[in-house]
């Protein structure tokens, strides 16, 4: 329908590259992959990720151990380099300098604190090291944690640890977010506490955060957007609400016998079940199928589907079941 | 960043400032004792009464015989392991650690760019290590002295490296080695390992390489019974035989790498032949009279070539040796901002 446009009212090529995007501006993406790959030594942890994250939003970044969450993240915070393909944050090299720097807090995957340092120490670090540093943040949220500034990292528990390491990256006041695995090893307790908190923080400061996990519930609590990955690679990406009202389940009982699926849908992944058949499409209207039952998928559903994707597969592929047990 | 560089060396920078003070009240208080010792031992007017060896040798008796007075030599023994010291607790885990740690991922995902942090953190380390080196060898050199001057002289290799300005040059080199290893080798108990091998075996070749810094003094001496050490005689089946003389190879004032016997076309020799009769023969130069064959060795044309590096030379010889290895540590360290931005 772009064809309807006349032409002279597009600008000239030569001029949109004059007209560079402002970082603030919110059209610009928070995260911005294209053909995005990763080897280590001979191993591919990410091959052609092509991907953007709007801004605004809480990412879930889901995948198996092993998917390559990390890597990809550490790309994005620059600790990583691509070995092909570009990553850029607010439409700039990650880590590349001190301003992008700012722009970005980063929560690694086993919280790295110094040993010897304490609580105070800590703050002090970040105060002294970032320049948008918000003390009264960052004094509020150790007093509310309970935690003895005086204390000495080595010896706070795994929920401490977290919650501190969350503090030094919120109090440096980004506008990115980035937690790997932040809820992994915390109790069931520890991690309500800590998806509340951030929840909370994510309210005061409207601000983009990415986190990643392998465990479904602790996105669905905080999340509007999530990304699936699968052995390197982006199985789906989008608005979380846009992809659950997309997806349907197609369920067939066994004495039914076989059917296709009607054409049109984009089968993501099937698996037989005891007694029945249930397959998981992607339609972009609702879908009605003689001798298929249509239900809503669940989240876990969504996910487990694009997870258990056969690698490589393409999502437009045609009506084929890949079946698993 | 300051801040943190500071927070993060600071125990070091304890220890190390405690260390220096005592060395530094030790030479003190050891350099006043030698100058009572020297004022007392009546070295200063022995020209006039000609008893400078007895003085001299009295003198160095003393320091040798109290362990009070044989401090400043003690200082300068533990100085040639500081460089490595400082090499290995203080250099080696600049990076190694962050990376062993994990903590480089909090370190280098704040506002503050890769290069910044190494620059600030290398600085301080750096500088600091270079001070501790500078202020040790400043002590050992001053307190010290006295003995030097006595004795055969700082230039010779046991002394020469534990005096001036070259423990700073290993500890530059050291400490920028370290740090670069620490990027390769990510950590830290393998890297001051491998720091101390490469220190040693970097202290080694300087001393290999040291005498040709500078080309050599070669000077032709007479044949004397002063600067002869060792006398062979080699006797013959025919009934001749051959002289071997070994020249003094510790002379004051000189740092002698070589000393030969030349015949009468500067040629080195072996050994002087000698004849079954004659002034220069088995006979004359028997090793109860040898010294007294020497003149005629002399006659023959055969003289001492002494090669040298002369005492006056030893701060050339400290500028260059340290030259050399500030260059390697200036080089070690742009490898070391060049992987660090490249570390993924």
């Amino acid at each position: 329908m772009c064809k309807g446009l006349g032409a002279s009212k597009l600008p000239a090529v030569s001029d949109t590259s004059t007209v560079l995007p402002s970082t603030d501006d919110l059209t610009v993406p928070a995260v911005e992959a294209r053909e995005l790959s990763r080897r280590f030594g001979s191993r591919w942890a990410l091959t052609d990720c092509t991907l953007t994250i709007p801004p605004g939003r809480v990412t879930g970044l889901v995948g198996q151990n092993g998917a390559g969450k990390t890597t990809l993240l550490h790309l994005a915070v620059g600790l990583l380099r691509p070995t092909s393909g570009t990553i850029t944050v607010f439409g700039q090299r990650p880590g590349a300098r001190p301003s992008q720097l700012a722009k970005v807090g980063f929560v690694a995957q086993d919280r790295p604190l110094y040993a010897g340092l304490s609580v105070a120490d800590h703050l002090r670090l970040g105060a002294h090291l970032n320049p948008a540093w918000d003390a009264r943040l960052a004094t509020r949220r150790v007093e509310r944690l309970a935690l003895d500034p005086g204390q000495q990292a080595r010896s706070l528990s795994g929920g401490q640890r977290a919650q501190l390491a969350l503090t030094l990256a919120i109090s440096k006041r980004p506008q990115l977010l980035i937690l790997d695995e932040p809820v992994a090893s915390l109790d069931p307790l520890a991690r309500r506490d800590f998806l509340q908190d951030l929840a909370e923080a994510v309210a005061e400061h409207p601000l983009s955060v990415v986190l990643s996990s392998h465990l479904v519930a602790d996105l669905a609590s905080v999340c509007n957007y999530l990304i699936v990955l699968g052995t390197g690679q982006i199985r789906v990406a989008g608005d979380m609400s846009e992809l659950l009202a997309t997806h349907y389940i197609l369920t067939r009982s066994r004495r039914q016998g076989h059917a296709a699926v009607p054409a049109g849908l984009t089968v993501v992944h099937a698996w037989r079940l005891k007694n029945a058949t249930k397959v998981l499409v992607r339609a972009g209207e609702p879908v009605s199928a003689s001798g298929w039952r249509v239900s809503r998928p669940s989240l876990d559903d969504l996910v487990v589907s694009y997870m258990r994707q056969a690698p490589g597969r393409s999502r437009r592929d045609d009506n084929v079941l890949e079946e698993s047990q | 960043m300051i801040w943190l560089a500071w927070r993060q060396f600071r125990a070091q920078a304890a220890v190390g400032a405690g260390t220096l003070l005592v060395v530094i009240v030790v030479g003190i208080t050891s350099r006043w004792r030698l100058d009572g010792l020297y004022a007392s031992s009546g070295i200063a007017h022995c020209a006039a009464r000609g008893d400078c060896a007895a003085k001299t040798s009295s003198f160095l008796n003393q320091v040798n015989g109290s362990l009070l007075n044989h401090l400043p030599l003690l200082l300068g023994t533990v100085l040639v392991a500081v460089p490595a010291v400082i090499s290995m607790f203080w250099g080696a885990p600049v990076i190694s650690s962050e990376l062993d740690t994990g903590t480089y991922r909090l370190a280098w995902t704040q506002s503050v760019t890769r290069s910044r942090w190494l620059s600030l953190k290398l600085g301080l380390v750096g500088f600091g290590g270079l001070g501790v080196a500078a202020a040790f060898s400043w002590t050992v050199t001053w307190s010290a002295d006295p003995i030097d001057q006595m004795s055969l002289g700082r230039i010779l290799p046991a002394t020469f490296s534990e005096r001036g300005i070259v423990p700073v040059g290993y500890a530059a080199f050291g400490v920028a080695f370290a740090v670069a290893a620490g990027t390769l080798i990510r950590r830290p108990i393998a890297t001051m390992g491998v720091t101390l091998a490469v220190l040693t075996a970097a202290e080694v070749v300087a001393r290999w390489i040291r005498p040709h810094l500078m080309s050599p003094v070669r000077t032709l001496l007479p044949i004397s019974p002063g600067d002869i050490s060792g006398i062979g005689i080699h006797m013959l089946r025919s009934g001749t035989g051959v002289l071997n003389l070994t020249g003094t190879v510790s002379t004051a004032g000189r740092w002698v790498l070589a000393n030969q016997i030349v015949n009468a076309a500067h040629q080195p020799v072996n050994g002087i032949p000698l004849s079954a009769t004659g002034p220069l023969s088995v006979q004359s130069c028997a090793l109860s009279r040898a010294l007294s064959c020497l003149p005629y060795v002399a006659q023959h044309g055969y003289q001492e070539l002494v090669t040298y590096q002369p005492a006056s030379r030893f701060w050339d010889l400290q500028v260059r040796e340290t030259a050399i290895f500030l260059g390697l540590a200036l080089a070690l360290t742009v490898f070391s901002f060049w992987r660090i931005r490249r570390l993924s």
